[in-house]
């Protein structure tokens, strides 16, 4: 556990490395930008391995991004810095803890997956390899070159961190994606972080409800169901959705953790009214007083019906007199 | 015994009568007296202790003499006795149970101010709260800390216990770290943290494990299972108010067997008269990430009618399996807002 941490630490450093160069790359000539890549060679170190060209990896530049305000820049020229200082897309690819995905593991390594990651400006692609982290570090040496940076781990005590860097938000980051195993749990935590998400069934393990769960998400419109071979056109609906989709997932504001306690006007009471039934007195009256409360919301809303053809009548019979 | 808590829990009418008399402030401590006292001469170990008598008499009974044929018979008739108290207490506890519905059972029942200013569902006034988590595996653990966190009031008088298995440590720590996020949101000494204590049980049957050796690990489950329900929370008085914290208000669990096992437990617990009837409500909650289909351990429990609530956070499942109630997506904390 403790050497993992550390040497996530160093990639921490490293991975800004990765965005600063990538981003100096994405202004660069598309030629350059190939050949660098191709030049990097992978050194492995311990369980978090990136292929990066240390070569130019010297070159610091500040993070825009992350410290400019809107009023630093004038407004014509907004977006071109925006989109020039903000960190690059990252697709996040997670297996889950409890069991292994190779298929989807190596065809997220496909040539045209890779590619179509690129084209779509994507600049890194990090994986979460659960049991099979051995292997696909070998299938991603064997590689001849990849347009895009690929980081892989094992596992992770810290997901939301992975998460956060795929998160769109305003001026900070360039919405990236997600794609998921069906586990309950990691979605609800990808929902709740406002990230786009691609929810990638395991056939092997289909015992019918992570596909109903992925189908579920489809038709609601919180995710996009992936299914293996046609990943790329799930990343392309993906983006899609983001740019033009009602969930408004691109300019989100900087992420902060929900508030605890939750606020009493949010909370779930069925526990309280479950208590409530073992004191049948206090349940009594207090289900009263809640009868009560429905009866004056009821109220009203009769009064405002009321009120509201009153309203129009007016207003017509001043029409009426000025016509 | 019976007489009085049939008294308090069966007629409605009677209790409003007594409803004028009481005083607000002895209500408390006469809650404590009804529904506790009534109960407070059976426990475990004198159950134990029957259970010794029982078999003491058996064993006496095998080696006085009796004919092999008198012997069977009379096991048969005890096993058809015991069988038929079960199943009449089993079915008259379901019927006797306060049927989920009306204004209290709404999902968008969030709490809201009344005429009089306070809030409904009001829980402070109080004597005891205690509800028992039940943390299974896994994702499982992970939507349970979640409904948790999103049904979680700043209380003094709220007692929280943990059921888990014995081995499970991710859940383990998922528990302490709810618990230490509860103690930062009240630091010190303030008591609305409540108080709050974990429980670990031996799983029924471990993967690997040789079936011949089940039922005894089973019956070892289950005496671990009665005392996580039973047992007296530490941090607080066994006098006055503290009474009220002697058995469970509500059990929630959300997944595997486990959960199951130990609400049987209770279950059983109740036909016995060891637990009253009007504590230990159940509630099982259905994953978020099932809306069409129902697991098996859902489908269990609304066989058996052992739970008094089996929520469910699809309104398209509610529709499908009668007897199943929509409580709203409560292990999704951002879809409630």
């Amino acid at each position: 556990m403790d050497h993992l941490t550390t040497t996530k630490h160093t990639t921490d450093t490293e991975a800004t490395d990765t965005q600063q160069i990538a981003g100096q790359k994405r202004d660069a000539s598309a030629i350059t930008t190939i050949s660098s890549r191709e030049s990097s060679t992978s050194s492995g170190e311990g369980l978090e391995i990136r292929k990066e060209s240390k070569g130019e990896g010297e070159a610091k530049r500040p993070k825009l991004g992350e410290e400019q305000t809107s009023s630093n820049r004038s407004d014509n020229n907004m977006t071109l810095i925006e989109e020039t200082s903000m960190e690059g897309r990252q697709c996040f690819v997670t297996v889950g803890a409890t069991a292994g995905f190779r298929p989807l593991l190596s065809e997220v390594i496909k040539p045209e997956f890779l590619n179509c990651l690129a084209i779509s400006h994507f600049d890194l692609l990090k994986v979460q390899c659960g049991e099979d982290f051995e292997w696909f570090d070998e299938q991603v040496k064997s590689l001849p070159s990849s347009p895009v940076t690929i980081e892989r781990f094992a596992f992770t005590e810290n997901m939301t961190k992975h998460y956060i860097r795929s998160r769109g938000e305003k001026s900070v980051r360039m919405p990236g994606v997600v794609v998921a195993h069906a586990g309950s749990g990691t979605i609800l935590e990808v929902l709740r972080l406002q990230v786009p998400l691609v929810v990638v069934p395991n056939p092997t393990l289909m015992d019918n409800h992570q596909a109903e769960l992925a189908q579920e998400l489809e038709s609601t419109g919180d995710a996009v169901y992936g299914r293996l071979g046609k990943l790329t056109e799930a990343i392309a609906r993906s983006l899609e959705l983001v740019a033009q989709g009602p969930l408004k997932l691109k300019d989100l504001p900087p992420y902060s953790p929900p508030p605890f306690p939750v606020p009493d006007s949010e909370r779930v009471t069925l526990f309280d009214w479950m208590t409530l039934t073992c004191y049948p007195d206090e349940l009594r009256k207090q289900q009263h007083l809640q009868d009560l409360r429905n009866v004056e919301k009821s109220f009203q809303r009769e009064l405002e019906q009321a009120k509201v053809p009153q309203r129009e009548t007016v207003q017509d019979r001043r029409q009426r007199d000025l016509d | 015994m019976a007489p009085t808590t049939s008294a308090s829990v069966l007629t409605g009418k009677e209790e409003s009568r007594n409803d004028q008399e009481l005083k607000p402030d002895t209500r408390a401590e006469t809650y404590s007296q009804l529904h506790v006292e009534t109960v407070s001469g059976i426990n475990l170990t004198a159950a134990a202790f029957v259970a010794g008598a029982a078999s003491s008499t058996a064993a006496g009974l095998v080696l006085s003499g009796l004919s092999w044929p008198w012997l069977i018979s009379l096991v048969i008739t005890v096993g058809i006795v015991l069988v038929t108290f079960i199943v009449y207490r089993h079915f008259e506890i379901i019927r006797r149970r306060q049927k989920p519905g009306g204004s209290w059972l709404v999902p968008s029942n969030t709490p809201q101010p009344n005429a009089a200013g306070t809030q409904v569902p009001n829980t402070t006034s109080l004597p005891a709260v205690y509800f028992t988590y039940i943390l299974g595996s896994g994702g499982h653990t992970a939507e349970m800390i979640e409904t948790i966190k999103q049904s979680f009031r700043g209380q003094a008088n709220i007692h929280r216990r943990y059921i888990i298995s014995i081995g499970d440590t991710s859940s383990l720590a998922k528990a302490r770290l709810l618990e230490a996020t509860i103690k930062d949101a009240y630091p010190g000494e303030d008591a609305r943290a409540g108080t709050s204590d974990i429980f670990l049980i031996r799983r029924a049957r471990k993967v690997h494990q040789p079936l011949c050796t089940a039922p005894f690990t089973c019956l070892i489950s289950a005496f671990h299972a009665a005392n996580a329900l039973t047992r007296m929370p530490n941090p607080r008085s066994t006098k006055d108010h503290g009474k009220g914290f002697r058995y469970p208000h509500v059990i929630v669990t959300n997944g595997p067997a486990n959960g199951f096992i130990v609400c049987f437990v209770a279950h059983l617990l109740k036909i016995f008269y060891l637990v009253p009837e009007n504590r230990a409500k159940m509630v099982y909650i259905e994953t978020w990430a099932r809306s069409k289909t129902m697991s098996l351990t859902g489908k269990l429990f609304l066989k058996t009618g052992i739970a008094d609530v089996v929520g469910v956070q699809h309104e398209s499942l509610a529709r499908i399996f009668k007897g199943s109630q929509y409580i709203g997506p409560v292990s999704a904390g951002f879809l409630q807002r």
